[in-house]
């Protein structure tokens, strides 16, 4: 189709569609809609801090110099001279142990290593731990996990017909690899924008680019919405507010329909952004769309397994209706060779079920992107309607995060969607959020809160940093170091910040803990829950990665979850979870989820109280206690404590325990041993101090 | 404090006086400071009632989805010209995928049951629904329905949340946020008998609202309604008297583990949830429970009848939950098949079921809210996705119509005995008195005393309502 036709043709649809399917009656609020150009302003972006690239800090010399370890403590050390606050005292040992533990790996610690930790001399001892902990494959298991919040990972896709996504494991297992392999975060952004588009040395290299590129294809999409135009635009849409979200900290979502609110966006960077996207592949075209899958390097036999299977299927098939139409011809004759037809019929039948039920495993895929042939800009869409279309955007970036400094970046070439060029535009080192969004995301996971508190949103409806200054000392740091988050991670928890205990009483100048004068408390993650309490229970399966869905069927609805694997690899659906993963507010996989929610319902004292899960792994803990400490009941008690909590029982919470498993006068209707001791667990599963990290 | 000391008399509720009682359990050690500990005040309850922006006409919305699109004009849109033009062929312009922008010609069909006028008002009603038929006098009938996407999942999703594919909070959320709950004991959303598939969880989800709004389910599309309970509220392996045992310890458990710490709102919001819990878990069983209810009851509402026991038992628990102060409560008519119950793309012949499933229980919910003076500030909501074609498909079938179809209101401030809009000759396109799904939105929070454009949450940089930026109220309809 030549151009001027492929443009009458469009005109024509959209002409057509809009007299019927745009929607009819449904006027905007005209102070809604009305475009704020007025307020934006691209070329003043930088008067504000998160437009301005990171500058080079100068660390201050302040005067509590003994609390202060590392250069980072001499920032939180001058925001606390500022406000005459004083640290609290650095956490007790056992308590530091548990914490590094959780936050590293999302496991509690095995208890006898506790004990050598808190008695071990060496004043090198904690990096000792934190080093061990880094290098454990439990961390990237621990800390993809933080990235498959924010990367809206799922395993389903969400919407009407909520169809399962064979290969999303994939994307999880990269997550996880890249983690522990300290893969550097510019090039791990690279991999999720464009990985399809980058060279690669050995076929599994160029596999695992493909599998990256999943990031783009795993969002929430309505494959089955019947306006494909609409479709196309709205996986567009998502990808958009993804990226912006993850990667920025900017809600560019906002500008699908009006310049930006609050942000410099215009409508019309977001139609640059929107043309790069709209010139990468998503979907594939059919009534129920699908995704682009690619293949991945196999063997030439499980190739040829696959082609010869595929050919004896056609074969069978096209006799098979041969045999059918010869049938019916048959059957019109009323000739009596019929039921000989019928038994080649179910001859053929037998014959296909056999073929299928042996059918050798699918060539392996991933969830990928493809450009489009030829590429092309977009045209605004007014009011983010698909059949209002205005002027035409070249592609590009936001201008506002551009500023005229990231000239390598500007020009896309021919021919090309302009993916890469986001990478770069991402990732350079002008680009002043990238870097700042990720340590700060890296800051919140270990003291509790970010050092801007709105992690996915570091626009003018964000807040501001509360130590700007650490901010752009950390960005920069993480940049100097080649991307590397293992040692920003590293130099975090070796400071003394890190190390200070939650109890401190609260100072009215700082209700909020903002200045960091004591450690934040903080609430196990409905993973850490779960894992927690099966390693409690001695039954956590350890085994990593792999397809964790036990069969592949359309839809994830009425899925029976059954795995007792580490809970980053229990399938993750979008329209099916576990109770508990829904109860105590794992990430929503349909939006970025930098910050959890943290909620306390009922709902959530109900289902520790009555679910079969806890109760039953209770069970097990118990038994596991009794078989081991069968003699002494305080020994027992102790023990009960230390699985659970970490730590030994108070004085008075020994008494108070002690009296609910030996009642003195005795119950009328005395229980079981191992009965009394499953409850005594149970209750420690559903008390305080295991629900949050001290 | 004045939350504790309204139910003093019950020993779960106050903390401090259950401390107190656990002296005597187990053993009084240091109880002195477990009482001081627990003697923190309480806390924001996200909860707890809140006032609309005006004077409400209606408490509470009780909302019985017809799932898979109920055909119009079978049943409360009468079209003597359908009748009259049963086979001749139309033109239309696609609105599906394949057929998109094409023009084709259609072949009508007439409706399959015939019609009657009831009550004084004199609507129309189909002999579908004998039952509800009775009572048009308190309907309001809405004709000139329309709403977003052709296919069940955006259109479903559209219905409960108001975007076909973002992420949206559901509408009893919304209800919820701005409303909070009459009753301590249970949540504002509750939804029954919801379905997994066709949006599944995102039709009762709260997306970025606070958690505590999401919509509290009981039971599921795919098993019957006497199986229906809240999840984890009842302990299959404990007796009563040991659990409240082990509640007690972990009472006095977690006031010991509370006085180690700095006073922590988050922990004591922890200590309240299981107050709750323990409230819910020995309230909500009774509210659920049906047992209690008089046989001239549970006949009014078709329990005990096996076509109408399953929809009956919902309808009848609806009741139950909006006499027990519930905000928004979903009666869902669904199922898990990808042509969900109402969705006859062929066997047009097969709504008669669904009619004879859902007609008596519905009538018999309007009656009973009635009798008990309940109907005046409880809001009902009849209705589907979208509806369906005048036109057959596979023929005798029906396909999906977004653009026209008809829902009824009734209570909660509406005119009764009121019909409002229409569509053209045939039923397919609503021509007047248009009522865009946003407008139904805008309309039901109205009647709720909230303002849908100021009803609004702050989320990603901006301000998000149900409405979007659309809809209006439709005040020619408000009694």
């Amino acid at each position: 189709m030549d151009h001027s036709r492929q443009f009458w043709f469009c005109a024509t649809m959209v002409l057509l569609a809009s007299s019927i399917a745009a929607p009819e009656g449904r006027t905007p609020h005209a102070s809604e809609s009305k475009q704020l150009a007025d307020k934006v302003n691209v070329e003043n972006a930088q008067d504000f801090w998160a437009f301005r690239p990171p500058q080079p800090q100068t660390v201050p010399v302040g005067q509590n110099s003994t609390w202060a370890r590392t250069d980072i403590d001499r920032f939180i050390a001058a925001g606390h001279e500022r406000r005459n606050l004083l640290p609290a005292a650095d956490a007790d040992r056992r308590i530091l142990f548990r914490r590094a533990h959780f936050d590293l790996t999302g496991l509690p610690p095995e208890l006898h290593a506790s004990d050598a930790f808190v008695d071990d001399p060496d004043p090198h001892a904690f990096e000792k731990l934190v080093d061990r902990l880094l290098a454990s494959p439990e961390f990237g298991e621990h800390w993809g996990r933080h990235w498959l919040d924010v990367a809206r990972f799922a395993e389903s896709s969400g919407g009407g017909r909520s169809l399962m996504l064979p290969d999303a494991w994939r994307y999880r297992d990269y997550v996880i690899a890249a983690f522990n392999a300290d893969k550097p975060y510019d090039r791990f952004v690279t991999e999720q924008i464009a990985g399809d588009l980058l060279p690669h040395a050995t076929l599994r290299q160029r596999d695992e680019q493909y599998i990256a590129t999943g990031y783009l294809v795993l969002g929430p999409t309505n494959y089955e919405l019947q306006d494909k135009q609409l479709l196309r635009m709205e996986v567009v849409d998502e990808q958009l507010d993804t990226i912006g979200r993850s990667f920025l900290g900017l809600t560019i979502g906002c500008a699908r329909c009006h310049d930006h609110k609050f942000d410099p966006i215009p409508t019309r960077d977001y139609y640059a952004l929107a043309g790069i996207f709209r010139s990468t592949q998503t979907l594939t075209p059919g009534n129920v769309s699908r995704w682009i899958k690619r293949t991945l390097v196999h063997t030439p036999s499980q190739r040829a397994a696959v082609k010869s299977y595929e050919s004896e299927l056609e074969s069978l098939q096209s006799q098979l209706q041969d045999a059918k139409k010869a049938l019916a011809e048959l059957a019109s004759k009323k000739s009596n060779a019929g039921s000989d037809a019928q038994s080649y019929i179910d001859e053929l039948n037998s014959q296909l079920r056999e073929l299928e039920e042996n059918a050798p495993p699918p060539l392996p895929t991933a969830m990928s992107v493809v450009d489009i042939e030829d590429p092309e800009d977009c045209k605004i869409h007014v009011d983010g309607e698909v059949r209002n279309l205005g002027p035409s955007v070249p592609r590009g970036f936001l201008s506002a995060l551009a500023g005229g400094e990231l000239p390598v970046v500007a020009q896309i070439p021919s021919g090309r969607s302009g993916r890469l060029r986001v990478a770069a535009w991402l990732t350079h080192r002008r680009n002043p959020l990238t870097a700042r969004v990720m340590v700060n995301r890296i800051w919140q996971h270990l003291l509790g809160a970010g050092l801007v508190r709105t992690s996915d949103n570091f626009g003018f409806a964000g807040e501001n940093p509360s130590h700007p200054e650490l901010l752009d000392y950390l960005a920069l740091r993480f940049i100097e170091s080649g991307w590397s988050v293992k040692q920003l991670v590293r130099e975090i928890m070796l400071s003394s910040v890190y190390g200070l205990s939650t109890n401190a009483d609260d100072v009215a100048d700082d209700p909020e803990n903002r200045l960091l004068y004591r450690a934040h408390r903080k609430p196990l993650s409905a993973e850490n829950l779960r894992d927690a309490i099966l390693t409690v229970s001695g039954r956590l399966d350890r085994k990593r990665g792999s397809l964790t869905i036990r069969e592949i069927t359309h839809y994830d609805v009425g899925y029976e979850f059954d795995t007792r694997r580490r809970s980053v690899y229990v399938p993750y659906f979008r329209n099916a979870r576990p109770a508990l993963f829904e109860v105590f507010d794992a990430a929503n996989p349909n939006v970025v989820t930098g910050q959890r929610s943290v909620t306390t319902l009922p709902t959530q004292a109900l289902y520790m109280f009555n679910s079969e899960f806890v109760m039953e792994e209770a069970h097990y803990a118990a038994s596991r206690l009794l078989a081991r400490y069968d003699v002494n009941p305080d020994v027992r008690l102790e023990t009960a404590y230390r699985w659970a909590l970490g730590r030994p029982p108070s004085e008075v919470e020994r008494r108070i325990s002690e009296q609910f498993l030996y009642p003195s006068p005795p119950l009328e209707a005395p229980s079981s041993e191992l009965e009394r001791w499953t409850r005594f667990v149970h209750t420690l599963f559903a008390s305080v101090d295991f629900r949050y990290l001290n | 404090m004045a939350q504790w000391e309204i139910d003093q008399n019950d020993p779960y509720v106050s903390r401090r006086a259950a401390l107190g009682r656990v002296a005597c359990g187990f053993g009084s050690l240091a109880l002195a400071g477990l009482c001081a500990q627990a003697e923190g005040g309480p806390r924001l309850d996200p909860l707890a009632p809140k006032a609309p922006h005006f004077a409400p006409r209606a408490k509470r919305v009780i909302f019985l989805f017809m799932q898979g699109g109920p055909s119009q004009v079978e049943s409360f849109d009468w079209k003597p010209d359908l009748e009259r033009a049963d086979g001749r062929h139309i033109d239309f312009v696609g609105v599906r995928f394949k057929s998109f922008g094409q023009r084709s010609k259609r072949k009508l069909m007439r409706p399959l049951w015939s019609f009657e006028r009831y009550g004084t008002c004199g609507q129309p009603v189909s002999s579908l629904f004998p039952h509800i038929a009775q009572h048009v006098d308190d309907l309001c009938m809405l004709h000139g329905m329309h709403t977003e996407g052709v296919a069940h999942g955006p259109s479903t999703l559209f219905l409960h949340t108001g975007a076909t594919n973002l992420v949206r909070p559901s509408m009893g959320s919304w209800i919820s946020y701005g409303l909070g709950t009459e009753n301590e004991n249970l949540p504002a959303f509750v939804t029954i008998g919801a379905a997994e598939s066709k949006g599944g969880p995102r039709n009762y989800g709260n997306a970025f609202l606070p958690t505590v709004h999401q919509g509290t389910t009981v039971g599921n599309a795919s098993r019957p309604a006497t199986d229906d309970a809240i999840r984890h509220l009842k302990n299959e392996r404990l007796s009563t008297r040991s659990q409240a045992r082990q509640f007690e310890f972990l009472r006095v458990l977690n006031a010991a583990q509370l006085q180690q710490t700095r006073k922590d709102d988050r922990l004591e919001g922890i200590i309240e949830s299981f107050e709750r819990a323990y409230r819910m878990q020995t309230h909500a069983p009774e509210i659920v429970d049906l047992s209690r209810e008089r046989a001239s009851t549970l006949q009014l509402y078709g329990i005990g009848d096996k076509a109408t026991d399953d929809f009956g038992r919902r309808c009848l628990m609806a009741r139950r939950l909006a006499e027990a102060g519930v905000r928004y409560i979903q009666v869902n008519y669904s199922d898990e098949k990808s042509t969900p119950r109402w969705d006859q793309h062929r066997n047009m012949p097969e709504h008669a079921v669904h009619a004879r499933a859902t007609d008596k229980p519905v009538a018999g919910l309007l009656t009973d809210l009635k009798q008990r003076g309940l109907l005046e500030d409880t809001l009902l909501w009849w209705g589907g996705e979208f509806g369906r074609t005048p036109y057959s498909q596979n023929t005798d079938g029906r396909d999906h119509n977004p653009r026209g179809f008809t829902i009824w209101l009734a209570g909660g401030g509406v005119k009764p005995g009121f019909a409002y809009g229409a569509t053209d000759e045939i039923g397919h396109i609503a021509v007047d008195g248009r009522v865009h799904m946003h407008d139904l939105h805008a309309t039901i929070l109205h009647l709720l005393g909230l303002d849908h454009q100021q009803l609004t949450y702050r989320h990603a940089g901006r301000d998000f309502r149900l409405t979007d930026v659309y809809g209006s109220v439709a005040h020619e309809i408000i009694a």
